[in-house]
């Protein structure tokens, strides 16, 4: 129905278009703790309601597109966005993509539960950009995600959500950067 | 012989004179005091709330100076009122009552249409209309898609294409419901800002296109 429908401006090419750009044959394998123990998130959020509030929003009624600013925040079930203006497009009367980017004074962030009894997966980046078709989640400009005592860093991490698959490249000195922190043992009585 | 004097000559041209100027200043004494009684004859009282135009069953259509349709009006009624003048009697502007409006714009991306319980245009030419009660405005896209936008009440430029209010507004388009506390629209290219207030966010509600439910972890 809408094939010719605008989408958010994206700095990278598709993932899966086939033009796979230089940093995706380097890319760095593996599989990330991290995402790996779970898929996506609680089982009830890749199908709950997406919500988002604004200070202010322009829709455009030919592309679809619509551009929230101003302490934006979207919310789908455990899943949170903070940024200062989100672009979201719509395809065959469903939101199919969402552009959340952060402001020179504060990043884009998002939270999401993985499992109930784990502490959230947090993320901090320039630009989150969450193609929900395709399941995908990009963060890209000093992208940080973290759970508990592990978090991984580089300039873009793409996390695949339905494979459960993270991968992350950098072009900066110091590439891709990835720690865990062992807890604290604790103190002997 | 003596000269002439005001007494004692019936009809000299000085006597008259003076009683005309008298009656003048009576007459302007009379309008200061009371001005509004002393107005031209104007409309009988029974007809003083009836209109100078009345139209049942309205339909009009405007057309631009290239001849192209600005914009076409269907009504249940259109009556018009024209300013009264100071001798009462009608001049042009006044204002326009207009029931049950039923407006299409259009426009290079499609036809907006714009219904409400009633309408108000302050001049005569209608060049913003104030609408009021269950008002919607809707176009439907050319690749099937619907917007829609419903408010209590807004201001509508029917030439220069543009809308806007400050009443609570809900919009619906392509799926996702947007709901704001006001709402500025430039019908031509289709583009709406929709703001906040101070105790309103804008909000925008929509399903998500894909909803897989927890693919399996990775071994």
């Amino acid at each position: 129905m809408s094939g010719n429908r605008a989408k958010p401006p994206s700095a990278h090419p598709p993932y899966r278009d086939g033009r796979r750009r230089g940093w995706a044959r380097r890319v760095l394998p593996p599989l990330f703790a991290l995402a790996a123990a779970s898929a996506w998130g609680l089982p009830e959020d890749s199908a709950a309601e997406i919500r988002i509030s604004a200070a202010e929003s322009t829709y455009d009624a030919t592309t679809g597109l619509a551009v929230l600013t101003g302490a934006v925040r979207l919310t789908q079930g455990s899943l949170r966005i903070d940024a200062s203006r989100v672009t979201t497009a719509t395809e065959n009367g469903r939101l199919s993509q969402v552009v959340a980017e952060g402001d020179a004074d504060a990043p884009a962030t998002m939270r999401q539960r993985i499992e109930p009894d784990e502490p959230f997966v947090t993320a901090s980046a320039a630009r989150i950009e969450y193609a929900i078709t395709e399941e995908r989640l990009r963060l890209e400009g000093d992208a940080v995600l973290k759970q508990g005592t592990r978090e991984i860093s580089a300039d873009v991490i793409l996390w695949h959500i339905q494979e459960g698959r993270v991968t992350a490249r950098s072009e900066r000195p110091g590439g891709v950067t990835s720690a865990w922190r062992p807890e604290r043992e604790p103190a002997a009585e | 012989m003596a000269a002439p004097t005001l007494t004692g000559q019936r009809g000299s041209p000085a006597l008259w004179l003076g009683v005309g100027i008298g009656i003048a200043l009576f007459a302007a004494l009379a309008v200061l005091v009371a001005p509004g009684e002393l107005g031209g004859p104007g409309l009988p009282p029974e007809f003083a709330e009836e209109p100078d135009v009345y139209i049942a069953d309205a339909v009009i259509t405007e057309h631009d100076a290239a001849g192209a349709v600005s914009y076409h009006l269907r009504a249940r009624r259109v009556t018009h009122f024209a300013a009264p003048g100071d001798d009462g009697s009608a001049r042009p502007g006044g204002e326009t009552r207009i029931e049950q409006p039923h407006l299409e714009l259009p426009t290079a991306s499609g036809r907006w249409r714009v219904r409400a319980a009633a309408a108000l245009a302050p001049t005569a030419d209608a060049r913003t209309l104030r609408l009021e009660g269950d008002v919607e405005l809707s176009q439907a896209l050319p690749d099937g898609r619907l917007v829609r936008l419903s408010t209590a009440a807004l201001t509508l430029a029917p030439r220069r294409r543009t809308a806007q209010t400050d009443q609570a507004v809900i919009v619906l388009a392509d799926g996702i419901r947007m709901f704001a506390a006001g709402f500025e629209a430039d019908l031509a290219s289709g583009r709406l800002r929709l703001f906040s207030s101070t105790d309103q966010r804008v909000r925008v509600v929509g399903q998500p296109s894909q909803t897989s439910v927890g693919a399996p972890a990775l071994p």
